[in-house]
């Protein structure tokens, strides 16, 4: 237990379990109107976010760099990142809570296949030293959890769609998810659109090409003009609802191909993760 | 003219031209690129797929970005945008000025004043922008109207640079030993040029005078640092590292990821001839692993398998007396083998092997471009237009003078979902009597 990985691994754990709970408990509070438990799950989300802070901390410090090498340290970042965001967009726009019942198993799921890779420490070769870097993988972050957020919004959309008994009644009505679908696609669109650039920058800085086509550039640039594709569809050809909200789903499964899948395969200056 | 300019901003012109584009890249994704995979894998790629690699021969898939069709689409696609930015602009300056139709909007009757009103609308964040003798517009976001267009120029800026760009790029690398000296007119490594771009020579000669390696604790290289001499008007000294470039007379000089040592040897033949052979092979990536790499002795039947150590005592990985070992092959047959330091000499088949001197070496990469500015610049405006387009999006209030009192028009340019409250709350302030 003295190991520093056990340590982090069991913080880990500990903010699994917090999260599994406030999961369970959001759950039963939506699908059964029990508004006492939905707002105590925040409770349990709260205490699986310390945790989930400190053990981010606790590694960042002994790896001696951000949450951004190693599969789990790329997983139990996302994670944190994706939670944060949705109690700060939660807070702003209150109507999307009942995305929780999407990102709260999304993130405790993505923390405990972290720590299914091993954590280790990798140290960082000279190119990942730039701070466009840390601008570069912050704001795929962020676009990722606005993705995240866009991908349950278009979900409860369909849910709604299919049936408005039970639990489904209780949520907005589909023109108010729809909306916020609409304008969250729009953010993850621009901050997906700022991680390119710093990355553009970075590579610039440390290899003299701005853009190297390589099959992770490539595919980024392909989830975004997706992401693009799918704002203009809802402008100009009117799509909406259940015809946008499948359309979102494909463009989150190509954003998880591009960020998580292909750098485990290719050969990539991307890839030093998942490797 | 105007069938034409129809044609080319229309709904389904834009829409097929995004899923193509889509299209090439997923393609391009595929399938390796001749421009950034090296000929070797290529080669073992046709000799792995030979199917798959007739067919991406023969309609360019190995090459998309540099086909006729992908021309063809760009074409259009900068066509569209700008014909779509002349439109974007007119409409964003319209539209800021005022909305013009009030068209399927509601109004609502107000028995409050033009002041009033005007009191009220500005404690919301808008601004009157037009004062009609009807009329009266007051706008908040105002700017919000640019961001489509400022999205698109953006992307227009983007593209157009990144156009110059391939058209003039020169790039080149080098290998070089310390105390090496590469001039202008010496051949480059792995030569790039775009279409419209010269040969590709450095302005002055350049000198690598020492490598500097930075290991971590765990012997992973944490920077490489290169001390050069550049030989103009004089002799100016200077230090690149990885991340840290070099500007000069336009040329940009990069420290590249790739150092090691070079063995100097001499082998002496059964016959007494001499031959001298220079050795680069990549720096081990610890202390216990050697680093390997095999060479051709030319003009003999003979190859060299290499390996060395970073460290002869096994000790440090930024040691000054690394241990290299040589086998002699003849074919699959092993004809010798012997470890060496710097100054030994051994035997190695028929030849006696000495190691005269070692250092180190790495490469550098070289390249000249213009139009850099232009595709961060274009970044920045989509990135302007974008945030103006989802974070700032305008609304309206259209102050009306009717007979019976104002009718007030309100309206959101984008996501009217989220502003119904504010709306609301507005009409509350204005004792709102009726929906007219």
């Amino acid at each position: 237990m003295n190991s520093p990985a056990a340590i982090n691994t069991l913080l880990n754990w500990i903010a699994v379990f917090f999260y599994i709970i406030a999961t369970i408990m959001n759950a039963y509070g939506i699908i059964f109107r029990k508004e006492l438990f939905e707002r105590r799950s925040f409770l349990a989300i709260f205490a699986g976010l310390v945790v989930h802070t400190a053990a981010i901390l606790y590694w960042w410090r002994i790896a001696g760099h951000g949450p951004y090498l190693s599969s789990s340290e790329v997983l139990v970042s996302d994670a944190w990142v994706m939670m944060v965001l949705y109690l700060i967009f939660r807070r702003f726009y209150p109507r999307i809570r009942f995305v929780s019942i999407i990102i709260f198993p999304c993130v405790f799921l993505m923390i405990a296949l972290g720590i299914f890779y091993n954590p280790e420490i990798i140290t960082l070769t000279p190119i990942f030293t730039s701070i466009w870097l840390i601008f570069h993988i912050s704001f795929y972050k962020i676009a990722l959890a606005a993705i995240v957020i866009v991908f349950g919004l278009s979900l409860l959309v369909i849910f709604k769609k299919k049936s408005a008994s039970g639990w489904i009644s209780n949520l907005p009505p589909i023109e108010t998810l729809d909306a916020y679908a609409h304008r969250f696609a729009g953010f993850a669109f621009m901050f997906w659109a700022i991680g390119m650039l710093a990355g553009s920058i970075w590579a610039h800085q440390s290899w003299g090409r701005f853009w190297g086509w390589d099959p992770i550039e490539t595919w980024s640039l392909i989830t975004w003009v997706m992401l693009g594709l799918y704002l203009h569809l809802r402008r100009f050809y009117n799509w909406k609802e259940e015809r946008a909200a499948y359309l979102m789903i494909f463009c989150f499964a190509v954003s998880i191909f591009s960020v998580f899948l292909l750098p485990a395969f290719d050969i990539s200056v991307h890839n030093v993760y998942f490797r | 003219m105007s069938r034409l300019r129809r044609f080319l901003v229309s709904r389904k012109t834009t829409t097929t031209i995004v899923v193509l584009l889509v299209f090439f890249f997923v393609v391009a994704s595929l399938f390796p690129q001749r421009f950034v995979t090296s000929s070797l894998k290529m080669q073992e790629w046709r000799y792995e797929h030979p199917v798959r690699a007739a067919i991406a021969e023969r309609l360019g898939m190995d090459h998309v970005y540099t086909t006729p069709w992908f021309a063809i689409l760009l074409f259009f696609l900068v066509c569209s945008l700008a014909v779509s930015l002349l439109e974007q602009f007119a409409l964003a300056s319209e539209k800021s000025r005022g909305m013009k139709s009030l068209s399927g909007l509601k109004a609502a009757l107000s028995s409050a004043s033009v002041e009033d009103i005007g009191t009220v609308a500005n404690t919301f964040g808008y601004s009157k922008v037009f004062s009609g003798e009807k009329d009266v517009h007051f706008i908040k976001n105002r700017w919000g109207y640019w961001g489509s267009f400022l999205l698109h120029l953006g992307i227009f800026v983007v593209i157009a640079s990144s156009l110059i760009i391939a058209v003039t790029q020169k790039r080149g690398a080098a290998h070089l030993v310390e105390g090496e000296t590469f001039s202008p007119g010496d051949p480059l490594l792995a030569e790039e040029r775009g279409i419209l771009a010269g040969h590709f020579t450095l302005k002055d000669a350049i000198r690598l005078d020492r490598v500097s390696l930075d290991f971590w604790e765990n012997h992973m290289i944490k920077q490489i640092y290169s001390d050069i001499t550049i030989f103009s008007n004089g002799e100016q000294q200077m230090t690149i590292a990885v991340s840290s470039k070099l500007k000069h007379k336009g040329i940009l000089t990069y420290q590249s990821l790739d150092f090691g040592h070079a063995f100097f040897l001499e082998l002496k033949g059964d016959d007494g001839a001499i031959r001298r052979e220079l050795l680069l092979i990549r720096h081990p990536q610890s202390i216990e692993k050697p680093a390997y790499e095999d060479f051709i002795l030319t003009g003999t039947p003979y190859a060299l398998k290499a390996k060395y150590f970073a460290d002869a005592g096994m000790k440090s990985i930024q040691s000054e007396n690394p241990l290299l070992i040589l086998r002699l092959m003849d074919g699959n047959a092993m004809t010798g083998q012997s470890s060496l330091t710097i100054g030994t000499a051994a035997q190695l088949g028929t030849f006696r092997v000495s190691l005269i001197r070692v250092a180190k070496w790495t490469d550098l990469y070289f390249a000249d471009f213009r139009g850099l500015p232009g595709v961060f610049a274009g970044f920045c405006l989509l990135l302007a237009g974008g945030l103006m387009y989802y974070f700032l999006p305008p609304r309206q209030i259209i102050v009306s003078k009717e007979e019976n009192g104002y009718h007030i028009y309100v309206k959101a340019e984008r996501f009217p979902e989220f502003y119904r409250e504010e709306f609301q709350e507005i009409m509350k302030r204005l004792g709102e009597s009726s929906s007219v």
